[in-house]
């Protein structure tokens, strides 16, 4: 079936979300403007206007009411879906960019990640999400000092007792979200980890490298369980819900397009099967580097982000699910 | 003092006569007045109704109109669709065709397109299998006669 | 200096070391020498004395005859000892091919180049004589039970040879480092791997790849084969210098014996211009080449002398004498072709005077005008011919303004009584750049441009009716096509490729000229070379490292234009298929086949099937091995699972 096109940002698309029952699709983009979507069709319902800059992460409440998104104008904001409102905001002391954000299973907690800046170190911080808006406050309950490089992203372990990093020298280290302390960092990757995203069960999770390559890695244990590489670097990574499948989105930088193709829709995602570490197929369509990627929450249907400010919703083919 | 009372009385008489005409004549002007203002308040109620009418029928109008762009639309892409169809041969009804409306031409040629892919598809296959099995077929047969040709 | 050439490959060099070759560079062998017994020996050698004095002095006594000890006869050739090699090298540029008399045209080597089928250098040994090794089958791969083709790769320095086992890894027959110095090429009919070196060219073949032969030619650029595989074309920019100073660049060889039949100068103006190319490493050049054409049959060689002294020299091998001892001269000579199947010779000559530019017909050896053809306000013609002979194609060039070209097409049917022509005129305004016959079909295509729009034009030749003569040339269809600059057509006709290559993006469009309509679309990026296997079952489209500076390797096709496999290959350069001879089933057999198919598709997918299955049985081991781990892994998570939910 045909790709759905969503026009509606102006610039690089930096995350898309699937809510958990998969009706809605949440976008960020550089343009400051996060979007929401149908995701059968491809209509916007509307934008969460109040960023000063581009929009680096976003995360939706399970049961879709509360959106939270973090920007490189240094705000965290949390969102009335249903309306568009801004609910509450937390700004950092120096306005140093929110790399990562993410809500607590339950969404009674989030956390927030920002940025490394002059004199100002990489930091996690742990918030409380009151049901209440009118009772929110703006204190944190844990304040994580990331030592060493900086953490890109950021997600919470399963019944959130961990929380789990990628780090711009391709580290990935695991937290104790309670203690905040460091349980273990390992060094998979060579370069930096630009996306991490869980499995369904959140027992293991797939990493996104600009090393040109993406490992399964066990969540408790960290232990690496499969490789896939690919040729280009790899900005985002997804496990398929419904097959042993997992998804690989990238391509060369703008600046270094000129050595490969840079031909309309040369940008593939490719599809390798999890197990085998197999290329299955791919998935071509946009026009420069894929930023992100998420399988619909049914795996019949997945998007993709672009460096060319698109975002496609494809849907697979019959052939696809006779595929053994 | 006779005449002085009957000139009273006709006074009187005149006076209540005078007094009476004028409030006829009152009553006159006020329902004057009142039809006047019921003529205004109906012209009124009237022009919005009339407004209201023009504004309906212009709706009409247009849906007709829409209607019909719609329907010569639909003709068009039906006649475009039957041309095309009956260049490649394949099966339909004119006269179906052109009772459709747009959304099911769509339909139609979103299936049809699906259709020759499918077809292709198959073509491909069948030639490719056809093809190489030819050549297999012939390699398989010429294998002896190479042999002898070796030995001789 | 000419003794160089004789210092060949590597391996034979050492065997040169010991035995002084010099010594004998004053010596020719002369072949194809009446045979005659011991009394007529003294006149004959008279004859040929006076006959080689013109090359120079012969030294007493210097000419030898061996004999037949039984019969007494001569065996058909001598050696002559000169003075001075100097005059051995004359007397081979002077007399190779000369025409003795009616039956005997001599074929004359320096006996160095033949002296390495001997290796008892003192003693006249017959150079054609057979060495007594068994012959390996040359064509023994033509028997695969897979019926499976073969094809060459080049990449870095290796050169190998390969089974094509399609989207699987191909097996490989053979593959040597440094096998060649520059490409590879094949035979025409495949028996022969030729690989080409600063020293000449070297031929080889059958299940060991030993080589078969060498043809020394310094700096050899250029290789063209005889259609029966029995004769070769060499080409050096590095000419030799024959005695009394001219420079030939060109060589006729005999590939049976490795002798060199006769040397050619180049006439400088249709002299074969070698691409520059990147690194310095030419790949086999096509334009220009073969400025020597073949009959069908192998039997002459013709060339050109184009211009108002023009003519067409034929040879006729393996003599190498002029045909009738002269040149046909043709005045204002552009350009001519032989016909694939006859020994018809088609060429065009421009307007000049009164003379309208004509094309004519000519057959050989009678020199019969069998048609001609007269044109008007020509600019410019291309003779095309179909591959199995039956239509030559004049594309005509006329001018219609100053600025627009007309071109129109002119279709001689050769197999229909008094030739008719069929004459279409094709879209006013579009520039032709490229025209193609379907082999051995009827159809032809054609790219033109017109503006900035670029389309692709589809002709059929219809068949002749009954009651007139021929029903003419029609378009069949024209589209417009964006970034397509060449036409590859199946061998088998029917299919073709229609590509960006070479500086465009590498678009490919697999097309079905049965309905005219685009079975596939591809795409190979920056892709250089498209090579279509013989049985025309797969099309390889590549990126050489000659041309391109990245992403070279390769991707097979099937004709259907669906992707079977695409490699990445670090220095690739070459992919040739090797061709094959004609089948040997007659057109019944084929007939009764294709009758029969049904029967032996069974057989075939019950193969495939098992091919996949052994294929695949280690892949499957292995992956189910992984599966187990893997489920291993999951159950695990499961009871972790659960065990913190219920917690």
């Amino acid at each position: 079936m045909r790709p759905i096109l969503l026009h509606g940002h102006t610039r690089s698309l930096t995350k898309i979300k699937y809510n958990s029952d998969g009706d809605l699709l949440f976008s960020a983009s550089k343009d400051k403007s996060p979007s929401v979507w149908y995701s059968h069709n491809g209509e916007r319902l509307g934008t969460f206007e109040g960023h000063g800059g581009t929009v680096w992460d976003l995360d939706v409440s399970y049961d879709s009411n509360r959106l939270l998104t973090g920007g490189a104008d240094g705000a965290c904001i949390l969102w009335n879906v249903s309306n568009g409102k801004e609910l509450f905001r937390w700004t950092t002391e120096t306005q140093n960019a929110v790399r990562a954000v993410a809500f607590a299973e339950g969404d009674r907690k989030a956390l927030y990640v920002t940025d490394k800046t002059m004199g100002q170190s990489c930091e996690i911080f742990i918030v409380e999400i009151s049901e209440n808006i009118a009772q929110q406050t703006s204190g944190h309950l844990k304040r994580i000092v990331v030592q060493g490089d900086r953490a890109t992203v950021a997600l919470w372990g399963k019944l959130n007792k961990t929380i789990l990093t990628g780090h711009s020298d391709g580290t990935i280290s695991l937290w104790n979200a309670e203690t905040g302390k460091l349980l273990k960092s390992i060094k998979p990757h060579t370069k930096l980890v630009q996306d991490i995203q869980f499995s369904k069960d959140r027992e293991f999770f797939i990493t996104a490298s600009k090393d040109q390559s993406s490992l399964i890695i066990d969540a408790t244990t960290l232990e690496v369980m499969k490789q896939y590489t690919a040729d280009c670097p790899i900005n985002s990574a997804s496990i398929s819900p419904l097959f042993p499948q997992i998804m690989l989105g990238g391509g060369q930088d703008a600046m270094n397009v000129t050595t490969t193709s840079a031909r309309q829709g040369k940008f593939e995602v490719r599809f390798f099967h999890l197990v085998f570490e197999e290329e299955i197929g791919r998935v071509k369509g946009h026009f420069g580097p894929i930023n992100t990627l998420a399988f619909h929450p049914n795996g019949k249907s997945f998007a993709s982000g672009g460096e060319d400010g698109f975002v496609r919703l494809h849907f697979f083919d019959e052939d696809y699910f006779s595929f053994k | 003092e006779e005449r002085q009372a009957s000139f009273m009385r006709r006074a009187l008489i005149e006076k209540k006569k005078e007094m009476r005409e004028n409030e006829i004549a009152e009553k006159e002007r006020e329902e004057q007045r009142l039809k006047a203002l019921r003529l205004q308040q109906e012209q009124a109620a009237e022009k919005i109704r009339m407004e209201e009418e023009a504004k309906r029928r212009e709706i009409e109008r247009m849906a007709q109109q829409r209607q019909e762009i719609e329907k010569i639309e639909a003709q068009k892409m039906a006649e475009k669709l039957a041309s095309e169809l009956g260049e490649k041969n394949a099966g339909f009804n004119r006269d179906d065709l052109m009772n459709m409306d747009k959304n099911s031409l769509v339909q139609l040629q979103v299936q049809q397109l699906e259709k020759e892919r499918r077809e292709l598809l198959n073509k491909t296959k069948a030639l490719l299998k056809r093809v190489d099995h030819t050549e297999r077929a012939f390699r398989k047969e010429e294998i002896p006669l190479l042999k002898k040709d070796f030995e001789d | 200096e000419f003794d160089e050439s004789s210092i060949d490959f590597s391996d034979i060099e050492a065997k040169f070391a010991v035995n002084v070759p010099t010594g004998f560079a004053h010596v020719i062998v002369v072949d194809n020498v009446p045979i005659v017994d011991q009394a007529k020996e003294e006149k004959l050698f008279r004859v040929i004395a006076k006959l080689f004095k013109e090359a120079g002095a012969i030294q007493p006594d210097g000419i030898h005859m061996p004999r037949d000890p039984k019969t007494g006869m001569s065996k058909g050739y001598l050696f002559i000892e000169f003075e001075t090699p100097e005059s051995a090298d004359k007397a081979v540029v002077l007399f190779s091919g000369h025409r003795f008399d009616k039956t005997h045209t001599f074929s004359v080597a320096k006996f160095d180049s033949v002296e390495t089928y001997t290796s008892i250098p003192d003693e006249f040994v017959a150079p054609a004589e057979e060495t007594f090794e068994p012959k390996e089958h040359l064509l023994s791969w033509l028997t695969d039970p897979r019926a499976r083709d073969q094809f060459a790769m080049v990449k870095g320095e290796e050169v190998g040879v390969y089974w094509n086992n399609k989207a699987e890894v191909p097996d490989r027959a053979e593959a040597r480092t440094h096998w060649t110095d520059a490409y590879v090429a094949w035979s025409p009919l495949g028996r022969y791997l030729v690989t080409v070196h600063k020293q000449g060219i070297a031929i080889w073949g059958g299940q060991s790849w030993k080589k078969i032969m060498r043809f020394s030619h310094p700096n050899v650029k250029l290789v063209d084969f005889s259609p029966n595989e029995l004769y070769l074309v060499t080409w050096s920019h590095e000419p030799f210098v024959t005695p009394d100073g001219q420079h030939h660049h060109l060589a006729v060889w005999d590939i049976e014996s490795g002798e060199r039949l006769r040397t050619f100068p180049t006439d400088p103006s249709t002299m074969p211009q070698p691409e520059a190319q990147r690194g310095g490493v030419a790949g086999p050049v096509r334009f220009g080449w073969p400025i020597f054409k073949w009959s069908f049959d192998s039997k002459f060689i013709a060339r050109m002398t184009p211009g108002a002294q023009g003519a067409i020299s034929i040879y006729e091998v393996p003599g190498m004498g002029l045909l009738d001892k002269k040149s046909i001269k043709i005045e204002n000579l552009q350009h001519f072709e032989w016909s694939p199947t006859e020994h018809i010779i088609s060429y065009w000559t421009p307007e000049s005077g009164n003379i309208p530019a004509r094309v004519t017909l000519i057959r050989i050896p009678t020199r019969e005008i069998v048609r001609t053809k007269n044109l008007f306000g020509v600019i410019d013609c291309k003779l095309a011919w179909q591959s199995a002979g039956e239509f030559l194609l004049v594309r005509v060039d006329r001018l219609k303004s100053k600025k627009q070209t007309v071109t129109s097409f002119e279709i001689f049917r050769m197999r229909e009584k008094d030739i008719p022509v069929d004459v279409v005129e094709h879209k006013a305004g579009e520039d032709i750049s490229t025209i193609s016959w379907e082999p051995s079909g009827a159809r032809f295509a054609i790219l033109g441009a017109e503006a900035q729009k670029t389309s692709v034009s589809f002709y059929q030749v219809q068949p002749p009716s009954t009651s007139s003569a021929n029903t003419g040339t029609k378009l069949l269809k024209t589209q417009e096509t964006k970034g397509i600059n060449t036409v590859s057509w199946s061998p088998k006709g029917r299919f073709c490729v229609l590509a960006g290559i070479r500086g465009m993006q590498g678009d490919l469009q697999f097309w079905d000229l049965d309905d005219q309509s685009i079975m596939a679309t591809g795409e190979h990026y920056t892709c250089t070379d498209i090579d279509w296997d013989p049985t025309g079952r797969y099309v390889v489209t590549s990126v050489s490292a000659w041309r391109a500076q990245s992403d070279t390797g390769f991707i097979m096709w099937t004709f259907t234009g669906q992707q079977l496999t695409k490699q990445n290959v670090l220095g690739f350069k070459q992919f040739v298929w090797r061709p094959r001879p004609p089948t040997l089933l007659t057109p019944a057999m084929q007939k009764k086949i294709r009758k029969n198919l049904k029967d032996y598709s069974k057989d075939f997918e019950l193969q495939d099937a098992a091919e996949t299955n052994k294929a695949s049985q280690e892949v499957q081991e292995k992956r189910f091995s992984q599966i187990r781990e893997w489920r291993d892994f999951l159950a695990d998570n499961q009871a972790k699972y659960d065990q913190d939910r219920t917690e």
